[in-house]
């Protein structure tokens, strides 16, 4: 729906309702907004400007981009920046497979549905802990390796269920009328259900894509190669340059102050706020009509 | 001063509507760190992830191995202000190229070229993959270090991980003030006992390391036995920071308080909440908050951890004068001269309310005072008092900031190990110093015409990366590639000051293997002392909690240690 | 005004409530049990969906759960697992005999009961403003800035908060000037619930709410057209063509919540739990953490982490029992 009239059923909106409306929308921008721009101010400030501040300034005195300099120069970040971005796209696409063919599998009634899907669900409840999965990884040859940071995660049960909750109303009228028609399983999963199912899975793979790309943890853990650093990695470490407690005395750099995190949050956001208007074309209305009628 | 990792999310497939822990799980329902050798490796062929060795908790030790001999090397340039063992000296000019001198000889190069692999913690960004500077160090030294960084944040969960799953390199940096749990019995398992080569007179064959002063060698004794080479910091523990410039212009003086009532009536003369102006902060830290125990609690006389009364030992807690600290603790913030926020501040939002000038002081590391992002902002320290007037305490630390230790390996492997960190620990002025401060000329570094030094962009992204410098270091001096003249010369004098007044704690170097079960019921009387500050509870649970910790692990601890003190 | 559409809509749609119990398998009248094998030779190929799913699960979630034994050990690190001493349940009664642990347990279940009320509904309540709106552009926009406060990090968002409403802060700074007396939300025990659930709301109603937008994108707009048909204004299309169309949804993200329910956020709470003393601030995870992780306690964690897991399966099979009660399908359903 691109268009700016109002569909016919909808009628005319009450005048209380469209205050209100807006009023709750201005209030919400501006709550949420503000903070970000204390974000941006701060990292487009100087360190000095900072710190004089108190740590946040809302509007700079003047502009200058040294923590952003201080932060890209090199090619680190970029490096880091390239990786993150492989991971990302590969993990998204491999995890997106598998918790759609799961979700599929288990939202019709077979004979499997009933273990397989407690079995699924303890995995939920019941998380291992950091050494023995160290251990694994570590057995499976995947130490240092870059599908140390795809693997252990790429299935996430909550994602599973959400879709398989979509998909279960999906009517079985559906699925026959195209088995009579000929189709395999994994034809009609392909043809019909994906396309139908399109909102749910754009939305659960912007969650594993913000997954991967937020992933610090396992990166830290299974990645001894600082060239394989990722993005959180070595953002993480320009926030943590000033809380050093030693202060080698031969460093000429100083140690990056608030302005630098901000920097660094606003480089790790701009990604994802470039790739989420294609999820966005996703949550259009409309997506059903006629899959049944004809 | 405790330095807590922060647990991170373990899983990379993350949101879920209103469940914004779900990713906490992982780290948290396995307690997260420091698991070794776990059974289910048996479903593992050959995992071989058990940290062999030690089957019970090392045993305690009641020899103590004798120290290096200290021989400190007077080659080298005069400081602009002398140092002595303790006080460090003050260098206000870099090298000049022509003073430089060899401080190692070709003969005390590593032997083989095997390379040496080390763990260790950054506070600097990642190196370049391709670092040229490291490459230069490697060739110097005749062998390749692998270094294998981790972020300072990550440290501990990632050496847990590094224990258990066997891949020990060959050397790891241990950090003084974020001990892993149990290091005793770790090291005993896994590490070399170093006495033999480092003890006494042996030092003479690294004589970079025998600079070291003994305060940091005492700490790299561990339950009797030296099991690392010293990465030096000044002895002090905790200073009350700050900001004399604020104190001049609201008092026309800078602050040097005598007696417990000059320093009260100073803190609440320099308040002014109008003016968002508060004299001291302190931050949350562990599991309560941190006033400036160490500070007040010297003024008291409250021992520096354990002390000797009437020749028996008594900790802390158990004195009169750590509950009289308690009180005026209490005192204080009911006077408001804290910080509101002390309670939920970090340790850096403490920084930045000294640096912002809204608190004029706060207790943090002797570092502080090089703290430069503003240079032009001057930092001091308080020196201690007693309350009563007399002369002041200032608590002893490690005088570490970490010790580097090596994995059990063959002797002339180890001695190599040796060589390198000797030679890394090239003293100030040396060549070898020069060259792992500021690389190679014009590539790493220029010389201005007044002989100061400045970095090129390759120099500070290979050089201090690279992480060398905590690998083995030289004594720690006064001295700042920035100009930090006023600052280095505050920090000399307080610490001339200051030197006289160094308190040791009286088990310092003595192993008991029931403290570190100790650490969450010292924490429950913490918390029970900042329920009481904040007025939200009475003395009693503080009382309770003390007696708690007491006979739940203070008894026993006191047993371990007097078994070692003969 | 007649409204005479149902609340289960004539045409088969995804999204709304199920097909009633018994109407499984297509419209034959007659259903005949089939055999295991004939059932097996049926339902292979969907098996074969599900199996790397389960490859994954096996390898990275059960093998190192076998980890969680030292639960019943006293575990001794350093040394093989095999040489820590068995001690059974001890671990767990240690816990239960501990009064900080009910403190923590109880402040735990505290905070997931008033988030389920002041967070929950939040990114509902966003979803259906945000797909009432009659703009694109603004609902676009609405959409892309909502969600941005999810990718703050935890210290990056207290800090907002102890700068705006800290009592060192700009609000009472404010206060101050005006004489009138100083508020300090960050370090009060009695509202400190209130205050985290704020700040949970800041930073993820508007990711929350992103799910719901798509289950409402899925509502077919000829249920909208056909109920406006039968006379259904705003209120009316809403309670029986847009909550029916969300109801499921909203239920299944209610079940897993309530698996949650022990998890409450570990580093927005241990940020601020110093400050407001462990009697209001400690929740599980931060009890485990200074009194397991600090302490090298290993086994106290993991044994922490399985009640957990316990209490909260006891939580989901209720919660699911009570949505097959309501009608609804919940996260599993054996029709």
């Amino acid at each position: 729906m691109s268009t700016i009239t109002r569909p016919a059923w909808a009628g005319k909106p009450r005048p209380v309702a469209l205050v209100l409306k807006s009023v709750t929308i201005v209030l919400i921008l501006a709550v949420i907004l503000f903070p970000f721009l204390t974000v941006i101010s701060t990292s487009l400030s100087s360190a000095e400007d900072v710190a004089a501040a108190g740590g946040y300034v809302v509007w700079p005195r003047s502009v200058s981009f040294e923590a952003y300099q201080q932060v890209l120069s090199g090619g680190i970040v970029t490096r880091a920046l390239l990786i993150t971005a492989g991971v990302t796209a590969v993990g998204t696409a491999l995890s997106v497979t598998v918790t759609v063919l799961a979700a599929w599998g288990l939202s019709r009634r077979t004979f499997f549905q009933g273990p397989v899907l407690m079995t699924v669900m303890l995995t939920f409840l019941f998380a291992p802990s950091m050494i023995p999965l160290y251990l694994v990884v570590k057995q499976l040859g995947l130490l240092n390796s870059l599908w140390s940071l795809i693997l252990p995660g790429a299935f996430s049960v909550f994602n599973m269920v959400v879709v398989r909750g979509f998909m279960m109303g999906i009517p079985q009228e559906l699925v026959d009328s195209a088995k009579i028609d000929g189709a395999g399983e994994f034809r009609i999963l392909r043809q019909i259900i994906v396309p139908l199912s399109r909102a749910v899975i754009a939305v659960v793979a912007l969650f594993y894509a913000v997954g991967y790309w937020n992933a610090f943890f396992n990166a830290m853990l299974y990645i001894d190669d600082t060239a394989k650093w990722t993005l959180q990695l070595v953002l993480r470490s320009y926030v943590l340059q000033g809380s050093s407690l030693v202060g080698t005395s031969t460093d000429s750099v100083a140690p990056p102050p608030q302005s630098v995190q901000m920097a660094v949050v606003m480089i790790a956001i701009i990604p994802i706020l470039m790739v989420y208007p294609f999820v966005q074309r996703h949550l259009t209305k409309g997506v059903l009509t006629g899959a049944v009628k004809g | 001063m405790s330095h807590l990792p922060t647990p991170r999310s373990a899983r990379p497939a993350v949101p879920s509507a209103g469940s914004s822990a779900f990713s906490r799980r992982r780290l948290l329902s396995g307690a997260g760190v420091g698991l070794a050798g776990i059974a289910g490796a048996s479903a593992l062929a050959g995992c071989g992830g058990s940290a062999g060795g030690a089957g019970s908790p090392a045993q305690i030790s009641t020899d103590l191995a004798e120290l290096p001999t200290y021989t400190a090397i007077t080659t080298g340039p005069t400081p602009d202000l002398p140092g002595t063992e303790i006080v460090q000296p003050a260098y206000f000019t870099a090298p000049q190229s022509a003073d430089l001198w060899r401080s190692v000889e070709d003969a005390q190069l590593p032997e083989s070229s095997d390379p040496v692999s080390a763990f260790i913690i950054s506070y600097a960004t990642p190196p370049p993959s391709d670092n040229p500077f490291l490459d230069q160090v490697n060739e110097r030294l005749g062998t390749t270090l692998d270094m294998r960084i981790t972020s300072s944040e990550t440290f501990t969960q990632k050496f847990a991980t590094v224990v258990a799953g066997g891949d020990m390199p060959d050397m790891v940096e241990f950090i003084a003030f974020d001990l892993p749990p149990n290091h005793p019995q770790l090291l005993d398992s896994q590490f070399a006992d170093l006495t033999p080569f480092l003890s006494g007179d042996a030092i003479s064959d690294y004589p970079n390391l025998a600079n070291v002063p003994s305060i940091s060698w005492e700490n790299c004794r561990v339950n009797g036995k030296i099991y690392g080479t010293p990465v030096h910091r000044p002895a002090f523990g905790s200073i009350l920071v700050s900001r004399p410039d604020l104190f001049e212009e609201i008092l026309g003086e800078e602050p040097a308080p005598t007696s417990k009532d000059e320093f009260t009536a100073m803190l609440t003369e320099v308040t002014d909440p109008k003016a968002g102006r508060f004299a001291m902060t302190g931050q949350s830290a562990g599991s309560a908050v941190e006033w400036g125990w160490d500070f007040l609690g010297a003024m008291f006389g409250v021992p520096n951890g354990w002390g000797l009364e009437g020749g028996k030992l008594i900790h802390k807690f158990e004195t009169e004068a750590w509950f009289e600290t308690l009180e005026y603790i209490k005192e204080l913030w009911d006077l408001g001269v804290y910080h509101p926020d002390t309670p939920s501040s970090s340790g850096s939002q403490a920084k930045a309310y000294l640096a912002a000038g809204t608190s004029l002081l706060h207790q943090d590391g002797i570092s502080a005072l090089l703290d430069k992002t503003s240079p032009e902002t001057p930092y001091d320290a308080i020196v201690p008092f007693a309350a009563d007037g007399g002369p002041g305490i200032m608590y002893q630390g490690s005088s570490l900031f970490s010790f580097t230790a090596l994995k059990k390996a063959e002797d002339d492997r180890l001695v190599d190990q040796l060589r390198i960190l000797n030679y890394l620990a090239a003293p100030f002025g040396s060549e070898e110093n020069f060259f792992l401060t500021y690389g190679t000329e014009g590539e790493h570094h220029t010389r201005g015409g007044d002989g100061s030094v400045s970095l090129t962009d390759d120099g500070t992204a290979q050089i201090s990366p690279s992480a060398v410098s905590y690998l083995s270091a030289p004594p720690q001096v006064l001295f700042s590639a920035v100009p930090l003249e006023d600052r280095l010369t505050r920090d000399h004098t307080w610490q001339g000051a200051t030197e006289s007044m160094l308190l040791k704690s009286e088990v310092a170097g003595l192993y008991s293997p029931t403290s570190s079960k100790a650490s969450s019921a010292e924490g429950d009387v913490l918390t029970a002392a900042t329920e009481y500050v904040l007025g939200r509870a009475a003395l009693d649970p503080v009382h309770g909690a003390v007696e708690s910790w007491k006979s739940g692990f203070g008894d026993t601890i006191r047993g371990e240690y007097t078994e070692q003190l003969g | 005004m007649n409204v005479t559409s149902p609340t289960r809509p004539a045409l088969p749609v995804p999204g709304p409530a199920p097909v009633p119990a018994g109407h499984g398998q297509g419209t034959a009248p007659l259903r005949r049990r089939l055999t295991f094998g004939a059932r097996a030779r049926r339902d292979y190929p969907l098996a074969l969906m599900v199996v790397p799913a389960l490859i994954l699960l096996l390898l990275f979630v059960y093998v190192p759960l076998l980890g969680n034994v030292i639960a019943f050990m006293d575990y001794q690190p350093y040394i093989p697992i095999a040489q820590s001493p068995w001690v059974g349940l001890r671990n767990f009664t240690l816990l239960f005999e501990d009064p900080s642990f009910w403190t923590a347990v109880l402040n735990t279940l505290e905070i997931t009961a008033v988030q389920l009320v002041l967070f929950f509904p939040v990114p509902i309540a966003l979803a259906l403003l945000i797909h009432s709106l009659a703009w694109p552009w603004l609902r676009a926009t609405l959409q892309s800035v909502l969600y941005l406060p999810h990718f703050l990090s935890w210290v990056i968002v207290v800090g907002f908060f102890q700068q705006s409403l800290g009592a060192g802060g700009v609000m009472n700074n404010w206060l101050r000037q005006l004489d009138l007396g100083t508020v300090n939300v960050m370090a009060d025990p009695d509202t400190f619930i209130l205050l985290i659930s704020a700040q949970v709301v800041w930073k993820d109603a508007g990711w929350g709410a992103i799910i719901f937008l798509a289950a409402l994108a899925a509502i077919d707009d000829s249920l909208y057209e056909a109920a406006a048909i039968d006379g259904a204004g705003a209120w009316g299309r809403f309670w029986h063509v847009t909550l029916p169309g969300i109801r499921p949804i909203i239920v299944l993200l209610l079940i897993l919540r309530l698996g949650d329910a022990l998890n409450v956020g570990f580093e927005q709470i241990l940020l601020q739990r110093n400050a407001v003393g462990p009697g209001a601030g400690e929740v599980i995870d931060t009890y485990v953490y200074f009194h397991g992780v600090l302490d090298a306690n290993w086994s106290t964690g993991i044994a922490a982490g399985l009640i957990k897991g316990l209490v909260g399966l006891i939580l989901i099979l209720a919660a699911n029992k009570a949505a097959h009660m309501l009608g609804e399908q919940g996260v599993y359903a054996k029709s």
